[in-house]
């Protein structure tokens, strides 16, 4: 599972702020717009609020499923999969950087939305209409700032529409927050809360840009990644068997270390429980294995070792992994 | 003469897209503002205008009040 409470951050510190400074503003003129026809009966700021920031989180949750889904089709083919992880991290890693002016650059990495839709989406700001705060925030979807932009990378590479939509819905969340205070807390936090929590944010995004690139890196077999944790000290007690079963769970392999000997068949028989993340890609480059397993459902392959080493393997994304040691 | 003029701006302070669309969306409000287009990477916004009904001081003083320095 890639770390959601990272994008909830990054949904809360900047995710808010720069969404907040353009939603915010639609979102305060259809407010105003629905008090100006409802003078007599006002229904306040709470329904609105509540309606746009409800339509933003299905739509945004929709689209991240769709994007999980893009990046699952794509990745039928692993060295695709492989280069579009490492090119998201990558952008991630780009976009972080803005946030941090590292250079002007950078700026060019931010996709501005076209004119024809911010036009669009203006328009639909002036409404008065009873499903226009609900429709405004499903527009949102269509003006995406340079960290949103980073979180649909994100569920790109995931390769999954669940988790896709996971990213998304968890990062919206978390920007729903500041939404509630728009005017007072903006003006409240002021500068310095602001530059501390886009340094905050940019950190976040960092470490998910580098976590999707050394995951891409672990994918491919790259000998310069840095591996997912393995227990050293257990190594030279695992046993030695022709035979391997690998549970495949939601958390990763178990066991992550296995050892077998060299010039006879190995089996090994990947057994799925309820593995309802992206362990179930299980990925060995080395020995050309791609398979994306059911939760529940088991997989038995074989190969003859022919020199002594180890194997790597490692789930898609490159989140957990383990080594298969030829002796 | 042709009263409407077109000039390009310089601005400080825009931290993503949106800054942009803010700003496109408080100038086209103005009466006399033919267009505008806000550009996040070059930092810059070009604003076509009639003269006989805004001028550019009111153009700025605008901007600032959104939150942006300008560079003029």
């Amino acid at each position: 599972m890639p770390n959601l409470w990272i994008i909830f951050l990054t949904g809360l510190t900047v995710g808010g702020l720069t969404c907040l400074a353009v939603q915010g503003g639609l979102l305060a003129s259809i407010i105003a717009a629905k008090k100006d026809k409802q003078s007599k009966h006002d229904s306040g700021t709470v329904y609105p609020t509540l309606a746009f920031l409800l339509a933003k989180l299905v739509a945004y949750t929709v689209l991240g499923f769709l994007l999980g889904a893009f990046g699952g089709a794509i990745g039928i083919n692993e060295t695709a999969q492989i280069t579009i992880q490492f090119i998201a991290g990558l952008y991630m890693i780009v976009i972080a950087l803005n946030l941090l002016d590292v250079h002007p650059l950078l700026r060019y990495a931010v996709i501005q939305p076209p004119q024809f839709l911010t036009r669009s989406i203006k328009r639909q700001s002036r409404s008065r209409d009873m499903f226009a705060p609900a429709l405004l925030g499903a527009m949102t979807v269509f003006i995406p700032c340079g960290t949103t932009l980073a979180m649909e990378a994100l569920a790109i590479s995931s390769a999954s529409p669940l988790l896709g939509a996971a990213i998304m819905a968890v990062f919206v969340l978390g920007t729903t927050p500041l939404f509630f205070g728009i005017g007072w807390l903006t003006s409240l936090l002021g500068d310095t809360y602001r530059s501390k929590f886009l340094k905050i944010a940019a950190l976040a995004v960092i470490y998910l840009g580098v976590t999707s690139m050394n995951g891409a890196l672990v994918a491919a077999g790259s000998p310069i990644a840095l591996r997912p944790k393995t227990t050293e000290k257990l190594y030279n007690e695992a046993p030695v068997s022709q035979t391997v079963e690998i549970r495949v769970t939601a958390s990763g392999y178990s066991p992550n270390y296995v050892r077998v000997k060299k010039g006879s068949l190995v089996t090994v028989k990947l057994v799925g429980q309820n593995a309802y993340s992206c362990a179930s890609a299980f990925r060995a480059p080395t020995l050309g294995i791609n398979k994306n397993l059911q939760p529940n459902e088991s997989y038995t392959f074989t190969f003859t070792p022919k020199e002594t080493g180890k194997i790597p393997f490692a789930c898609s994304m490159g989140m957990y992994g383990g080594v298969i040691e030829v002796i | 003469m042709s009263t409407i003029v077109k000039t390009k701006i310089k601005i400080i302070g825009m931290h993503c897209t949106a800054c942009a669309m803010n700003i496109d969306f408080e100038l086209e409000d103005l009466d006399g503002v033919l267009s505008v287009r806000t550009d996040y990477a070059k930092q810059e916004t070009e604003i076509e205008f009639d003269t006989k009904k805004v001028t550019r001081e009111k153009l700025i003083n605008v901007m600032e009040k959104t939150g942006y320095d300008v560079l003029d």
